[in-house]
């Protein structure tokens, strides 16, 4: 049982006929939570911190950390939630979707063991709306764990009950931010909730409330069955464990493989076979549309939290979005920022105006009617979006493919002006 | 106090209050949007951004907004520096790319917090080559304007009208730079704070639509610090007007009543004064006269003995004078024998506790209302209720570290820390709705249940007559002897003294649970309503004694007398006129409101000898009212009177003279009140509050003074004012601010031209602690011990098949509102409410139209869980009379009265719709000529 497992997360994948209850059981699955229930709630939540698992969701933050803000014991509040975070829309990033399509009692019986540690006996899975395969897999795991007595009241004979709910969304990118998705799954609008109080304290109907990633809550299990510390051991970098890497754009053989923490974007360029014939990697973005440019110069370094922010980026979600020689860097950030600004909640004013004014001006570059001083009001914007003036991590987020571009692709916003249009379409 | 660095400088702030407070506080000028005073910090607009460092080395810090950032001590902010003023420049920058330049065609002009906030910011040149975002209108109804062309997207809207106020037809829509203010269709707002939208948007969304019909810039309006008419709460407000037209009534801030807010029948009721049923003439016997007509002469001359009928409509001052006039004994209030006893218990309890002012009740813990409509007896009251339910979740938000100003923190934990709300009464309301306790009863069940629980809370309370205490009650007992601050509301809408009996042995019990306990302090709170703006100044007047509406139709019968009335605009009223008329030898009546066609109401009875004078409304003369709590307020007029009209107490000093009367020596308003306070010691402070130096009306920048009246002389006049008076109707005198000991006539401050100029008039926001209230209390502290023992009477029940309740309605219930056409288009029709299990097993249905015995008054049947079984609560508008306090039988209203009532219905509409347009260009066209009257001294 405990010998090491280096792809933990999709030992049990299988998209074309995801194993049922059964056959989950029958190769190990609810293992580690068994082990868990046999637990106090604090070692579990130990296990967890011991294992330095970092939050999936693109911030990276720990998720034992996380966890140890929530109030438990006698005086602690009667309800508390455990929230997936499964609304997966970061553009360029579809990694959730595999393991839930895949793998749906992984994730189950991740929240399970979350949901005990930090005594909630409600949990959310708030799924993307148009993950339908999902939604379906989901819901068919959920009422197989019910009708076997792994959901519901006293599970397994102990005092432990779980409501397992599934909520699809009606479909906004914000509500990946997790206090817009509290709201959210309140029925309010999805705006992002001011910070303190944190959701460990007041979320979820004003109770304390974990929001974890889908992919995060999947690394439960094996930590539970194995301990913290074998866990540390599956990855040879600074962050422990294992990570769903991926890559898209015009690569020969774009998708996800399950690799230790620290694997080089190079290294999953080539799992997916190097760049389509006849194009060379102009620059590629490592996690999700809301991280900055990195170069080819840039593909040794390992993918991991710190390693990526010293290069200029950030990990996100590490699924890397590659652009090619043949493509427009304008264009796409002009896409990418489309994207964002439509996606805005419209709560605070930098987001919500200075989106749609970043998109102006990229489309009259993109179309030959820039000019010199739209550069350097795009540099205006980007200060103006940044961090800390800002509600949420939105707009700083989608600020950074931009302000990475203007610094590597200078070259080219300034032959869009110099030439009146794009250099691509000719 | 916290020791805080601002720009390097020092400064000492209060403890608590955000750093936006804070600066606003310190009178250092930094530009916000979506923060409110009264409604919290949400952190939206990103407007008030600063840089906060470390320590006083620190050259680099971080971006904070300041409505999000606590004060703490030694704290080191920039506001002045560079990166947050390209920031706070680059905000407005940002909101500006879809905002439309059309500050000159835009009603907000001139007053727009937008506008002030963008000079403050310094943004001046438009950046952003692209389109602007449209948005299409809706028609919100006849109060409220609305251009979302101009939104900002500050969520203030949305905030005051769900969050603040409760109103479910009002939301943030749609998302990105594209959200939405408004309703899911067309259609009136129905909320009845929905004109406090007009204040709270800081540009040009909402706007006030009947100001905007007849419109005029801020600038141009001479304003005057008013009290409201139009309930018992006596809202602060600023009256303003224009060639010699009342244009509008917005809030004046007064922290312990309306604060930041007022009612819409506050807000547009004022409009009254406008109409054209008032009365601008001497009648005489239904034709036009004057005063000097020697018939007139005749009747004023009688010397049969003059009985006075008093008006809660009318001032203090107008009361007194007619009360000297033909002398205590011969003062009659004009209350029904079951109002006589509510204001004679009603006064009683006023000499032993003083009542809760809404700055207070907004700080209650528990909550008990008994019987009381407060969300249509006075729905700013209803207002603060609301606002004390969050205080227990304040408190915990507290407990978590977040500061109670953080308004999203705190509604997100409100449902699990509600404070106690309890109602027992009937019919349905935001605030029954809100209870968590819930009785539905009638009015004397609710008053033994009162009683019930004060001898619970003390075994020193007297019993009624009933004895079983219900579980609702019950409950209650643990709820009132564990809150530190509990509060006990009731008032007159049930028409039942037993129910001020019943608060005001709560509130004994309470203080003597008090006692028993050593607390340190007795705060629990009272609030009783009383019906109208002056109620509780006849009750002054009428502790001296006087007559009662019994004995005067007794007197009549006796020997000669003539009526002297100072009228009230209520349909019940003329028609107790009408039933004293035959009996009256003279009848002289002082009157606002008189029927629209030129005709005395005993056209037709033959009888002779009716002079009616034409009196000036609020708007038009000085005078003082009473509200809730007996504290005196007084209004100073925006304009001079219309046509013949006088202030009630000068036609009253005029006919003491032909009388010789020791009156007669009154020369001006001062001097009555001196007189007045002569009686009444404790007024003397509020008056000579009011005669210091004079207070301009007008503003610096009032234009075309001279030009108004060019085409018809070319002289300019002497600006109108009463003798004596502490105003000018000019811009001369001292400007609105000036001076701490006068009050606002208008709120401006150089680079604040919005209402949100506010705070450079106050020293610091409401914080946990509140300052004393500021006024005079005029019903003084008499008996401190007194229980009220159940009376005999209160017990008495109808034998009839129904009991009939009253119900009162925001726009319908005050009778001179109702003249006021934006009101008066919102009114409700006649209904009846009745048990809704009872309704079905009758057969019927809501929307019926039903009728009582024999009565002829058709009313809309509604049917409500909340009503007590064989009871019908009556609603009638108050221009239409309804006496009945039982019924036998429940009529379904037969076909040529369905028939009847349509037609009336679309008849009235449509009336309305002519009278309105006919209004608008009779003022219009008064506008282009003023007429020349306006231009003459006073009469």
């Amino acid at each position: 049982m405990n010998k090491p497992n280096s792809q933990p997360l999709s030992t049990h994948l299988d998209l074309a006929n995801p194993q049922n209850l059964k056959a989950y059981q029958s190769t190990g699955g609810y293992a580690g939570f068994t082990n868990a229930l046999k637990m106090p709630p604090q070692e579990v939540q130990q296990q967890v911190s011991d294992s330095k698992l970092k939050g999936r969701g693109g911030a990276g933050f720990s998720t034992g950390m996380k966890w140890s803000f929530v109030p438990m014991g006698e005086d602690a509040p009667k309800n508390k939630y455990l929230v997936c975070n499964a609304d997966e829309m970061e553009p360029g990033t579809f990694k959730d979707r595999w393991l839930m399509e895949g793998s749906p009692h992984l994730l189950i019986e991740g929240m399970m063991i979350a949901a005990y540690a930090i005594g909630a006996n409600v949990a959310y899975i708030f799924l993307r709306g148009e993950y339908r395969l999902c939604a379906t897999r989901l819901q068919q795991a959920i009422d197989e764990a019910q009708a076997g007595g792994l959901l519901g009241d006293n599970i397994n004979g102990s005092e432990f009950s779980l409501q397992l709910h599934l909520h699809t969304s009606a479909g906004r990118y914000i509500c990946g931010e997790e206090t817009a998705l509290i709201n959210a799954l309140e029925g309010k609008r999805a705006n992002p909730r001011a910070k303190p109080p944190f959701p460990q304290v007041v979320g979820l109907f004003g109770r304390p409330t974990i929001v974890n990633n889908c992919e995060t809550l999947c690394n439960l299990p094996c930590i539970l069955k194995n301990g913290g510390k074998w866990y540390t051991e599956l990855s040879s970098g600074a962050d422990t464990g294992s990570k769903i890497y991926g890559i898209s754009g015009r690569v020969k053989n774009a998708g996800l493989w399950e690799r230790p923490m620290g694997t080089t974007a190079g290294e999953i360029l080539q799992l997916a076979g190097g760049m389509q014939d006849g194009l060379k990697l102009l620059g590629w973005l490592p996690g999700g549309a809301s991280t900055d440019f990195l170069m080819p110069e840039h593909l040794d370094v390992p993918m991991e939290y710190d390693a990526i922010a010293k290069a200029g980026s950030r990990m996100g979600t590490g699924l890397i979005i590659a652009l090619d020689d043949r493509h427009c860097p304008v264009g796409m950030i002009l896409n990418l920022l489309q994207f964002f600004a439509q996606e805005s909640c419209g709560w605070c004013t930098p987001c919500r105006d200075g989106l749609p004014w970043a998109v102006e001006i990229l489309t009259r570059i993109e179309v030959g009617q820039g000019s010199q001083d739209d550069i350097d009001a795009l540099q205006q914007l980007c200060s103006f979006m940044w961090l800390g003036k800002t509600f949420c991590a939105l707009a700083p987020g989608a600020v950074e493919p931009l302000r990475s571009g203007m610094k590597y692709f200078a070259d080219d916003f300034q032959q869009h002006i110099d030439h009146k249009g794009c250099p691509h379409r000719h | 106090m916290a020791k805080i660095f601002i720009d390097k400088q020092q400064y000492n702030v209060k403890d608590g209050q955000n750093l936006l407070q804070a600066c606003l506080s310190l009178k250092l000028d930094l530009p916000y949007f979506c923060w409110h005073p009264a409604m919290g910090s949400v952190g939206a607009c990103r407007q008030c951004a600063m840089t906060q460092y470390q320590d006083e080395n620190d050259s680099r810090g971080r971006m904070i907004v300041a409505c999000m950032t606590p004060v703490s001590e030694g704290m080191h902010v920039s506001m002045n520096q560079a990166p947050e003023k390209e920031f706070r420049d680059m905000v407005i920058g940002a909101l500006m790319t879809h905002h439309p330049h059309d500050c000159p065609v835009c009603a907000e002009g001139g007053e727009c917090h937008l506008q002030d906030m963008t000079v403050m910011a310094g943004h001046h040149e438009r950046q952003y080559k692209g389109k602007k975002t449209t948005f299409k209108n809706q028609d919100l109804g006849p109060l409220v304007k609305h251009e979302m062309n101009r939104c900002i997207s500050c969520y203030r809207c949305e905030r005051f009208y769900k969050d603040y106020a409760g109103g479910t037809d009002l939301s943030a829509q749609a998302s990105k730079n594209n959200v939405y203010f408004g309703r899911q269709q067309d259609g009136v707002l129905q909320s009845e704070f929905a004109g406090n939208l007009v204040e709270v948007c800081p540009t040009g969304v909402f706007t006030d639509k009947p100001f905007g019909d007849h419109y005029s810039r801020k600038w141009d309006l001479q304003s005057a610090p008013s009290v409201c008419q139009h309930c018992s709460v006596g809202c602060n407000t600023s009256l303003s007007e224009r060639y010699g037209s009342v244009r509008r009534v917005t809030n004046r801030l007064n922290d312990h009543l309306n604060g930041y807010f007022l009612c819409d029948r506050g807000r547009y009721g004022f409009d009254f004064v406008n109409s054209e049923h008032r009365v601008k003439e001497v009648f005489l016997d239904g034709q036009a006269s004057t005063w000097s007509e020697p018939a007139a002469q005749v009747i004023l001359k009688d010397k049969s003995p003059w009985l006075g009928i008093g008006s809660a409509q009318a001032s203090l001052e107008d009361n007194f004078a007619l009360q000297q006039l033909v002398g205590v004994d011969n003062f009659c209030a004009n209350l029904d024998p079951q109002q006589e006893s509510l204001l004679a218990t009603h006064t009683a309890i006023l000499g032993q506790w003083s009542v809760a002012s809404l700055a207070e009740m907004e700080q209650a813990d528990a909550v008990l209302i008994l019987a009381e409509d407060v969300n249509n007896s006075a729905p700013r009251i209803a207002l603060s209720l609301r606002q004390a339910l969050m205080n227990n979740a304040k408190k915990q938000a507290e407990k978590l570290r977040v500061p109670s100003w953080q308004d999203a923190a705190v509604r997100a934990i409100l449902p699990h820390y509600p404070v106690p709300l309890a109602y027992l009464g009937y019919g349905e309301s935001d605030l029954s709705k809100q209870a968590s306790i819930r009785l539905v009863c009638d009015d004397k069940h609710a008053a033994e249940q009162g009683f019930l629980l004060a001898n619970l809370l003390s075994d020193k309370a007297p019993l009624p007559k009933a004895k079983k205490v219900d579980e609702q009650t019950q409950a209650l007992l643990d709820i009132l002897k564990n809150a530190k601050r509990p509060l006990i509301v009731t008032g007159w809408s049930a028409n039942n003294p037993a129910l001020l009996a019943a608060a005001n042995n709560l509130r004994k019990a309470l203080a003597e649970l008090n006692k028993e306990l050593n607390k340190q302090q007795d705060q629990a709170m009272l609030c009783i309503i009383p019906p109208e703006a002056n109620t509780l100044g006849l009750g002054l007047l009428m502790q001296h004694g006087g007559l009662s509406t019994e004995k005067i139709e007794q007197k009549l019968a006796e020997e000669k007398c003539n009526l002297l009335v100072l009228d009230h605009s209520k349909a019940a009223f003329s028609q107790q006129l009408a039933k004293l008329r035959p009996g009256a030898n003279k009848v002289v009546r002082l009157t606002q409101l008189g029927p629209p066609q030129k005709e005395t109401a005993n056209k037709g009875t033959g009888k002779k000898g009716e002079l009616c004078l034409p009196v000036s409304s609020f708007s038009e003369s000085s005078g003082s009212q009473l509200n809730y709590q007996g504290l005196i307020q007084s209004h100073i007029p925006a304009t001079k009177p219309s046509g013949q009209c006088m202030p009630g107490w000068q036609w009253l000093v005029n006919i003491a003279k032909l009388k010789e009367h020791e009156l007669a020596h009154i020369s001006d308003l001062g001097q009555l009140r001196d007189k007045l306070a002569a009686i009444y010691p404790q007024l003397s402070g509020h008056w000579q509050q009011h005669h210091q130096n004079q207070l301009a009306l007008q503003t610096p920048r009032v234009s075309g003074r001279t030009a108004m009246l060019a085409n018809q002389t070319v002289h300019e006049p002497k600006p109108f004012s009463e003798s004596a008076a502490p105003y000018k109707q000019s811009m001369e005198g001292s400007q609105a601010g000036q001076n701490d000991d006068q009050p606002l006539a208008y709120s401006w401050s150089p680079g604040w031209n919005s209402n949100q100029s506010n705070h450079k008039f106050k020293d610091e926001y409401r914080g946990t602690e509140l300052s004393e209230q500021q006024g005079q209390r005029c019903i003084l502290a008499t008996d401190k011990d007194q229980w009220f023992k159940w009376q005999a009477s209160w017990s008495k029940t109808t034998k009839a098949k129904w009991q009939v309740l009253p119900l009162h309605k925001v726009f319908g219930s005050d009778s001179l509102s109702l003249h006021a056409l934006p009101v008066a288009q919102l009114k409700a029709s006649a209904q009846l409410v009745i048990n809704a299990s009872q309704g079905q097993k009758l057969d019927l249905y809501a929307g019926q139209l039903v009728c009582c015995d024999n009565d002829s008054t058709i009313f809309q049947l509604a049917l409500s869980e909340q009503v007590p079984t064989n009871t019908l609560l009556s609603y009638v508008p108050a221009d239409l009379s309804f006496s009945l306090v039982s019924c036998d039988e429940l009529k379904v209203a037969s076909t040529e009265q369905i028939n009847a009532y349509g037609l009336q219905g679309k008849a009235s509409q449509e009336a309305l719709l002519n009278s309105k347009q006919k209004h608008q260009q009779t003022l219009l066209s008064q506008d282009q000529t003023i007429p020349i009257h306006f231009i003459e001294g006073v009469v």
